[in-house]
């Protein structure tokens, strides 16, 4: 439709890289949930765990 | 390796303009390369100049060697535009022959991506950055690419997740690169016109429906056209500053991102067994195969008899010659204008670490300067002219008289002023078995052409230093001496 092709020009005058930008946002958020899950689940693993494997756990991971 | 050909390229004078980096303009002049940096940017240039992990890089070859000098070598040559204050001044070695991205073949625009990416997974690991993400920001030594945008590197607030030139680096080398491998699109025609790279709205435009959903395209074109259409890609709430919630969070994330972007990548890397038309060349023509050893001789003797330091080689193909001149010590460009051929050429030369430069250039048609007056980028010809010692013109001068229909005496004229010393030229009779298959029937057109009219035209720019014929007296090679060799 004419309405909406202009109105797209316009934001492509403004706003180049800002689709990515979101998407980029989006995929970050997701990290940073998969950042603190890890982090989670290697603290329950070391309040299970026997002694060995808690020494292991709580050894810094290679993030 | 110097290819310098004396010409003065400073701001003060034509042909060459540095404007875009709002931390420093860059100063060219003979061969010396200089950034005079503003003061708002001084102390933070400093600091990284410092740093023990630029000299890491810069001893690895990933950076261009740079140290600061004193800003009086410097002065005569900025005319009144020096910037305001007390800036600093920084030299940066200079790399042999400078190109561009729309004269890469797809092979090479991948490997500067690759570089980009190891440059910023190093830089992360110490909280530094890079400001944004160009092939512009890398030129070839040989076929090594090295980045050379020194001040594009910058120390990042730890808890910053997010690296701004994301989306440059996906619209500058994935999307290009992609566009090349399905739908045929030349890096040259996108990067002579598009600076910036491709948006994804113009490959959104190329694909099918399937398309659209593959894994391939969804994340780098098809979901950020979708995204950009929402409401919040208008809003200024978009590009305000983010923190993660510690600095191991905010690594990660980046980390992620890194890799994330390399798998993209290597994704879009070129497929090396594709067809073109000159790929098969050298293997599949007899006549060509069989000339192969006489030449190669021919060759070697020049070149131990005249030692020459850089050579360019004109449509080079598969870069049987650029490979024997790079062995025998020479630096050494090479052109072809078949995109598949020059790929073929730089995976070899950086697989067994040969002194060569291959660049997809038509010599009938090569690029102008480009950019804000014709003056951002320099003309390959601008380039070109004067910087080699030795220039190679195989089998291409029926190409030029035929399809092309450049006269006899231009070709000769810009061999002349390509050349500082030699030129090697095959000369091609037009009862030559190739010559008629371009001819296509128009072989009246080329009667007056005959090797005496060839060295006849020649006396005029070269003289001949020797010559030798081939079996069957079609083809003859030259060795020409410049007539006022330049020093």
């Amino acid at each position: 439709m004419k309405a909406d092709g202009i109105y797209f020009l316009v934001f492509l005058y403004a706003d180049p890289g800002s689709g990515m930008l979101i998407w980029q946002l989006i995929t970050a958020a997701g990290l940073g949930l998969l950042f603190y899950s890890r982090t989670i689940v290697r603290k329950i693993r070391g309040l299970l765990g026997n002694d060995n494997e808690r020494e292991k756990n709580s050894s810094p991971k290679n993030e | 390796m110097d290819f310098s050909n004396g010409r003065a390229t400073d701001n003060s004078s034509p042909g060459f303009i540095s404007f875009r980096d709002p931390s420093g303009q860059l100063i060219i002049n003979g061969n010396r390369v200089f950034r005079v940096v503003g003061e708002a940017a001084s102390d933070a240039t400093k600091k990284v100049l410092a740093a023990p992990l630029t000299a890491e890089l810069i001893a690895k070859k990933l950076l261009v060697a740079t140290k600061q000098i004193d800003g009086d070598e410097v002065l005569p040559q900025l005319n009144g535009s020096m910037p305001q204050g007390a800036p600093i001044v920084l030299e940066h070695e200079q790399i042999g022959f400078v190109s561009y991205p729309y004269e890469w073949p797809p092979e090479m625009l991948n490997a500067a991506g690759e570089l980009t990416l190891d440059l910023m997974e190093r830089l992360l690991a110490e909280t530094y950055g890079l400001k944004d993400a160009t092939p512009y920001n890398v030129l070839f030594n040989g076929p090594k690419p090295i980045f050379v945008d020194f001040l594009s590197i910058e120390e990042r607030d730890p808890l910053d997740p997010t690296w701004m030139p994301y989306a440059q680096f996906v619209r500058t080398f994935i999307r290009p690169l992609l566009a090349n491998k399905y739908f045929a699109l030349g890096l040259d025609q996108t990067f002579r016109v598009y600076r910036d790279g491709l948006q994804p709205e113009h490959v959104f435009r190329m694909l099918s429906f399937r398309q659209k959903l593959l894994p391939l395209f969804l994340t780098s074109v098809s979901l950020p056209v979708v995204l950009s259409r929402m409401k919040s890609a208008r809003s200024d709430d978009l590009y305000r500053p983010r923190k993660a919630r510690s600095v191991e969070e905010a690594r990660f994330i980046l980390q992620r991102q890194v890799r994330g972007l390399r798998r993209k990548l290597r994704a879009a890397v070129p497929d090396p067994g594709r067809a073109s038309t000159w790929v098969d060349y050298e293997t599949s023509d007899d006549r060509e195969k069989s000339y192969l050893p006489f030449k190669s001789d021919f060759i070697e003797k020049t070149i131990t008899n005249v030692r020459p330091k850089t050579v360019l080689d004109v449509g080079c193909n598969r870069g049987h010659f650029s490979l024997l001149a790079a062995k025998a010590g020479c630096s050494v460009v090479a052109i072809d204008q078949d995109a598949v051929v020059v790929g073929a050429l730089w995976r070899e030369a950086s697989r067994s670490n040969r002194d060569i430069l291959p660049l997809v250039v038509d010599l009938t048609r090569p690029t102008a300067g480009l950019g804000w007056r014709n003056m951002e980028t320099r003309g390959f010809l601008d380039r070109a002219l004067g910087s080699f010692d030795c220039v190679f013109m195989l089998a291409v001068i029926h190409h030029m008289l035929v399809t092309e229909r450049i006269p006899l005496v231009e070709i000769l004229k810009l061999a002349s002023e390509l050349t500082r010393d030699r030129l090697i030229i095959e000369w091609v009779d037009p009862e030559d078995q190739m010559f008629r298959m371009l001819t296509r029937g128009n072989q009246k057109l080329y009667e007056s052409l005959t090797r005496e009219l060839f060295e006849d035209t020649s006396a005029k720019y070269f003289s001949i230093e020797r010559k030798e014929s081939f079996e069957d007296g079609h083809r003859t090679l030259y060795e020409m001496r410049r007539r006022h060799p330049l020093v």
